[in-house]
């Protein structure tokens, strides 16, 4: 297991390197130069080349971004010139906000996801199979920020139940301490997973209830909610542990889009007001922070599967 | 088809959608081009059979053109990305060893990196038209059907059957257009349904951030982002229709692909 | 209590809904079981022989009722019960080995533990104890995940975990189908053993007559969801009764019989259970029926359902004949394979899946390689046809070497199922080899080839799935001889087909051969088929051949100890000579020396040193062993 371990994460580390070069690479591809960034555009081409060539950002680009890299090692993100404000301030003043509205909407879309898609496994075809698949389809061809549009429109201005905006208050426990104001952001978020997780827990669940050995678990007399909970529930999840690993860049997205529905202070909202400012160290700093999450995520869950699933260590 | 009744409803939908963005303007011609403030936000009715919006267009019309600049952009952004997928799954599939080795894991580090921020981040330094709009989108879009593509080559090529025509002497030229292919080709149809689905919902919620297509183009996701700014004013017009439109093709799309994939899932049916 | 019978099925009849199609797997079928007795259930797919051990387990598959009948255990009606009252505790099942038949994240011992908790109560201690003791007495010592054993160990515990509640019934179905013959004899004593032991009664299920014929006291003989025969089994085999038991005896081949001698084969299929037709189920395929066979169902009278029984075994009186050792000796070798190696690398390790081997093959002669599932065998058929390019050696075919495949070296495949384009109709698959080498007049050979494999040529618009098995065996042996090949390889060319229908592609493939003068080698992992088929064996083990000769030197006089101890293992009669024990090692590690030795009684210091070189016996029988056996001494 630990070889596995060690082994998953070097991979994970040159995975890492490799998304830090092609993020680096692109942004420098299309952004403007940083001098005509920071100075505007009715500054001489002059001035522009001598700022550059002051801060470096004349050099080979391959040497800038070694120079980053090794910034990034010591933990410098580094400066926001538009905010003039160091990148690391920026996004730990707003990263708390933006884990726990993501952790939040995560939580509740497996607990919704799960039982619900092993339940319809189980029935398959009955009832409660179709209407959950038909209310998946439909959850899944609506765009979140529709979905959260819909809700404002019933929730807050015609019932009034929820504010239409989410909780402004600075503290990462916004979820728990102002629980009103975060339904809605909250539910936005786990429902477009939903679909996604409970239509998966359902096919891998009816795989699993294929196999032979859930047969031999019926022969030797078990109850079928003891077969469901001692054999089958195990195995069936491990196929959305891999896709909760793999799905981490397009809950980001969910966030950013979220954020901005509800107007909650995040990272999402940051990434999205520094697009407008053309906030190039911060773009750079969150993209790589999304790649970094996605390259954990997918580390954990691996690690995860494999420690309940030890044929994993032996296939590699 | 008869078999698949779902595959029918969303093949039917699809085309009653693909009517009505391009035959729509011909029953109801409208103005999109030039605002008129004086019969702005109108409510349903009259002229205007799903009102107008704040800059006097009708907001029906709009659908209707919108839903076109939307379907374009996302059936080419599928075809961009199906094509270099299909290409690099392939000669990745086909290759093996250290080559599939090195593609795959390039694929991997891209597949990390959350694409929309790039697409955003483009869209933003670039006023996006429909065709950049559909290249960039089909451009990040392509990392799964390469991995797709890649899978089913890798196990059509020790099939049997396949295996077979190698030992009749059949030319690797020959292995590959007349059993390979064709037996992909399903999955690949799947594919591009799927991602046409897909760039929908990425296109609009382009639209919806404020990075999609410029002024006075407008797609469905930018029409629906200037409804959300009068959401307090009560235009519900400006929001369900357009959203009804938006859901109603993913799911159209959605459902379909799902019944292509059944249906060469199981080759008994594939007549059916 | 009755003391005589334990389980008394009576009329039972089972039928499945699934939308609206209607099947009746089991009709009105009446079996009994003695106490400590082992009853076979016998038939072929969809016989519903499976069927009636799950509907007695309680456990029919969605969509299934029982629907008229009763089954009895001790004076007990087990369809007035809720199952799982006796299910795992006094009825218990055994199914056929699979990957998947062993829940994979559990610990062995806690899975064997689980039926004693839910049956017996008790701590969970005491149970994990229980099911430590089961798990050795049926062999398996250690605990651990079941990824980490062989077919054979998985097989043992799925029995440790049916004992372990010591039912009154175990039944077992195809216990040892996925198997090899060497570890299926194993399981099949560990059973046997344990059953007589515990005074348990048992329904053995199983399409292999040979199983039966050794194991069962009593034998009920399933075809089409109804017993057709049901005797005591010397009975089945010397007094036949029913006319699909007697045809289904004729068309196995054994190794017994004269191989020259063309085997009984079977018209037809078995009949579609969702459309039911009047009259006896078999009389379609039946030699003897008449109007009343077709028209009335033959009542079951306790021993048969038959209009016109036949009182024994059918007799080879009017059977034709092949023209034994016409081909042998026709001289001159056409395929030569020297010194071959080759290796598939798996990760960091290698397998060595063929390791040094030597033969020749003669025109018009058919050469048979006989070996357990990962000896390599499937290995060389691939190296033969040129689809692997070998690691060492070579294959030289008329003077030239093989390095790609080539037209007079055809392939036919296990599977034709898999071995045909699901995308292509038969018509299009035929001509393919034929447009390949530009060969014209295609449509015309193609009717040629159907008429040689005994195919209508309605078949050319149908798409594979549209045949059945033995129909699409006969279209890859049409596509194989498409090109006029002077060999052809055939990978187990009938494993995958039911038994009735194995003998007609069997005959049909020896007929071809004859007729054509073709060479052929025919790699089997089933001794019988190979027997039938080839006039010279090699017995492979290992990557390595072990033993060559005339088919008749082979199994007639094995001189190698692993030959003798594999046909002593193949259920057939009267047994005979010691079965070889144990599971064979590891291809990435072979043993040192002979790789038998692991496994070999008689092996010494020397065997581990040094590897034993072919050596002649007789003429043409050789054998690589240091201590080769002498003719009669076992085998």
């Amino acid at each position: 297991m630990a070889k596995y371990v060690l082994h998953r994460l070097v991979v994970s580390a040159l995975v890492m390197l490799g998304i830090s070069a092609v993020v680096y690479f692109m942004l420098h591809l299309v952004s403007d130069s940083p001098g005509r960034v920071v100075l505007g555009q009715r500054v001489s081409p002059e001035a522009v080349a001598a700022f550059n060539h002051e801060h470096g950002f004349d050099r080979p680009v391959v040497v800038q971004y070694l120079d980053y890299l090794k910034q990034l090692l010591q933990g410098d993100l580094g400066r926001s010139y538009k905010l003039n404000e160091n990148v690391s301030t920026l996004i730990a003043q707003n990263a708390g906000r933006s884990a726990m509205l993501s952790l939040a909407g995560l939580v509740l879309a497996l607990a919704v996801a799960v039982p619900l898609g092993i339940l319809q496994a189980v029935r398959r075809n009955g009832l409660l199979d179709r209407a959950a698949t038909a209310v998946s389809y439909m959850l899944y061809a609506t765009p979140s920020f529709l979905l959260g549009l819909v809700l404002i429109a019933v929730f807050s201005q015609q019932v009034g139940l929820f504010p239409a905006e989410a909780s402004q208050s600075h503290s990462p426990w916004a979820v728990f301490t102002d629980p009103r104001a975060m339904t809605l952001p909250v539910i936005t978020l786990a429902a477009g997973s939903v679909a996604v997780f409970a239509q998966h827990q359902r096919s891998s669940a009816l795989d699993q209830l294929g196999q032979d050995y859930i047969r031999v678990a019926r022969a030797k007399g078990l109850r079928e909610r003891q077969i469901l909970t001692r054999h089958l529930l195990r195995n069936a999840c491990m196929p959305l542990i891999t896709l909760v690993g793999t799905l981490v860049p397009t809950l980001l997205a969910g966030n950013v889009i979220v954020e901005s529905l509800f107007n909650y202070p995040g990272l999402g909202l940051l990434f999205l007001n520094s697009l407008q400012r053309e906030d190039y160290p911060l773009l750079l700093a969150y993209t790589l922070m999304g790649g970094l999450l996605t390259v954990v995520g997918n580390f954990l869950a691996d690690v995860l599967v494999a420690a309940a699933d030890r044929r994993i260590e032996v296939g590699k | 088809m008869r078999r698949h009744p779902l595959a029918l409803a969303g093949g039917l939908l699809l085309l009653l959608v693909v009517g009505f963005c391009v035959l729509g303007p011909l029953l109801h011609p409208t103005n999109q081009t030039d605002v008129d403030l004086v019969d702005a936000a109108l409510p349903p009715g009259g002229d205007h059979p799903l009102g107008t919006d704040t800059n006097g267009f009708d907001v029906l019309g709009r659908l209707m053109t919108g839903g076109r600049v939307s379907l374009e952009i996302s059936l080419l952004a599928a075809l961009v990305a199906t094509t270099i997928g299909t290409l690099y799954g392939a000669v990745a599939g086909l290759a093996g060893g250290v080559v599939d080795g090195f593609m795959m894991r390039l694929v991997d580090v891209m597949l990390s990196i959350p694409f929309l921020f790039f697409v955003l981040i483009l869209s933003a330094r670039f006023h996006a038209d429909a065709l950049s709009l559909s290249l960039v989108i089909g451009g990040f879009s392509w990392l799964l059907s390469a991995r797709l593509v890649r899978g089913e080559v890798l196990t059509l090529r020790v099939r049997e059957f396949v295996l077979a025509a190698k030992v009749m002497g059949a030319s690797r030229r020959r292995v590959i257009l007349t059993h390979l292919i064709p037996n992909a080709l399903g999955v690949i149809i799947v594919t591009v349904t799927f991602q046409v689905a897909d760039a929908i919902i990425v296109v609009s919620a382009l639209g919806f951030l404020g990075f999609g297509l410029t002024y006075p183009t407008a797609d469905w996701g930018s029409q629906l982002a200037s409804g959300v700014t009068y959401i307090s004013a009560d235009y519900w017009w400006l929001i369900y229709p357009v959203g009804a439109c938006i859901i109603l093709t993913v799911l159209a799309l959605n459902l379909l692909a799902d019944a292509l994939r059944d249906a060469i899932g199981r080759p008994t049916s594939a007549r059916s | 209590m009755d003391s005589q019978k334990n389980l008394i099925v009576r009329g039972l009849s089972v039928e499945i809904r699934r939308g609206d199609r209607l099947v009746r797997p089991v009709a009105d079928v009446t079996l009994e079981l003695g106490r400590g007795e082992t009853l076979g259930i016998v038939g072929e797919t969809g016989s519903g022989k499976s069927m009636t051990g799950l509907a007695i387990m309680g456990m029919l598959p969605a969509g299934g009722r029982v629907t008229g009948g009763s089954i009895e255990l001790g004076g007990r009606d087990l369809l007035a019960m809720d199952p799982r009252r006796y299910r795992g505790g006094e009825v218990a099942m055994i199914f056929q080995d699979s990957l998947t038949s062993l829940n994979p994240t559990k610990k062995i011992v806690e899975q064997v533990a689980e039926p004693v908790r839910l049956h017996r109560g008790g701590s969970r201690r005491d149970a994990r104890d229980r099911a430590r003791e089961m798990l050795a007495r049926v062999g398996v010592q250690r605990d651990g995940y079941p990824h980490q054993l062989s077919g054979g160990q998985r097989q043992r515990v799925m029995i440790a975990m049916a004992l372990v509640c010591e039912p009154e019934v175990v039944i077992a179905d195809e216990p040892t189908t996925a198997l090899d013959v060497t570890i299926q004899a194993e399981i099949l004593d560990l059973l046997d053993g344990l059953r007589a032991q515990r005074g348990m009664s048992m329904i053995l299920i199983t399409h292999d007559m040979g199983v039966i014929a050794q194991r069962a006291d009593r034998v009920g003989v399933m075809y089409a969801g109804r017993v057709a025969e049901s005797a005591p089994t010397a009975d089945i085999f010397d007094r036949t009764r029913h006319r699909y038991t007697r045809a289904l005896l004729a068309s196995i081949p054994t190794l017994a019989q004269d191989k020259d001698e063309e085997l009984f084969s079977i018209p037809g299929a078995p009949p579609d259970l969702a459309r039911p037709e009047p009259g006896c189920p078999f009389a379609p395929r039946c030699d003897a029926a008449t109007d009343e066979c077709r028209e009335e169902l033959p009542p079951f009278n306790g021993t048969y359902a038959c209009w016109h029984p036949v009182d024994g075994p059918v007799t080879s009186a009017g059977r034709e004949r092949f023209q034994p050792g016409e081909t042998s000796e026709s001289g001159e070798t056409l395929l030569r394979v020297v010194d071959l190696v080759r290796e598939h690398p798996t990760g960091r390790r290698t397998v060595k899946a063929v390791s040094g081997i030597s033969f020749e093959v003669a025109a018009g002669e058919t050469f048979g390689l006989v070996g357990e599932s990962g000896c390599g065998k499937s290995s060389l058929g691939r190296l033969l046809v040129g689809l692997d390019r070998p690691d060492g050696g070579e294959v030289v075919f008329a003077g030239e070497r093989i390095t790609r495949p080539r037209r007079a070296v055809q392939m036919m495949f296990q599977d034709s199922g898999a071995a045909l384009d699901p995308r292509m109709r038969i018509g299009r698959i035929l001509r393919e080899p034929l447009a390949i080498h530009g060969i014209g007049d295609r449509e015309e050979r193609v009717r040629g080839l159907l008429d040689d494999v005994g195919l209508p040529e309605s078949v050319l618009d149908r798409y594979p799935y549209e045949l059945s098995g033995g129909q699409r065996q006969r279209v890859g042996l049409a596509r194989a001889l498409a090109l006029d090949p002077r060999v052809l390889v055939a990978d187990e060319p009938v494993s995958a087909l039911d038994v009735s229908i194995r003998s007609q592609v069997l005959n049909l493939m020896r007929r071809v051969q004859a007729e054509r003068g073709l060479s052929g080698v025919v790699i089997s992992h089933d001794l019988a088929v190979v027997r039938y088929l080839a006039d010279r064996v090699g017995v492979m083990y290992l990557g390595k051949l072990v033993e060559t000769g005339t088919t008749d030197e082979v199994f007639g006089a094995a001189a190698h100890p692993y030959t003798a101890g594999l046909l002593a293992a193949v259920p057939e009669g009267e047994r005979t000579g010691t079965p070889v024990r144990g599971e064979p090692p590891s291809p990435v590690d072979p043993p040192s020396g002979c790789r038998f030795r692991t496994r070999c009684a008689l092996a010494t210091e020397e065997c581990a040193t040094t590897e034993p070189p072919m050596t002649p016996v007789t003429g043409t029988h050789r054998v690589a062993c240091h201590y080769p056996l002498r003719e009669g001494r076992n085998g």
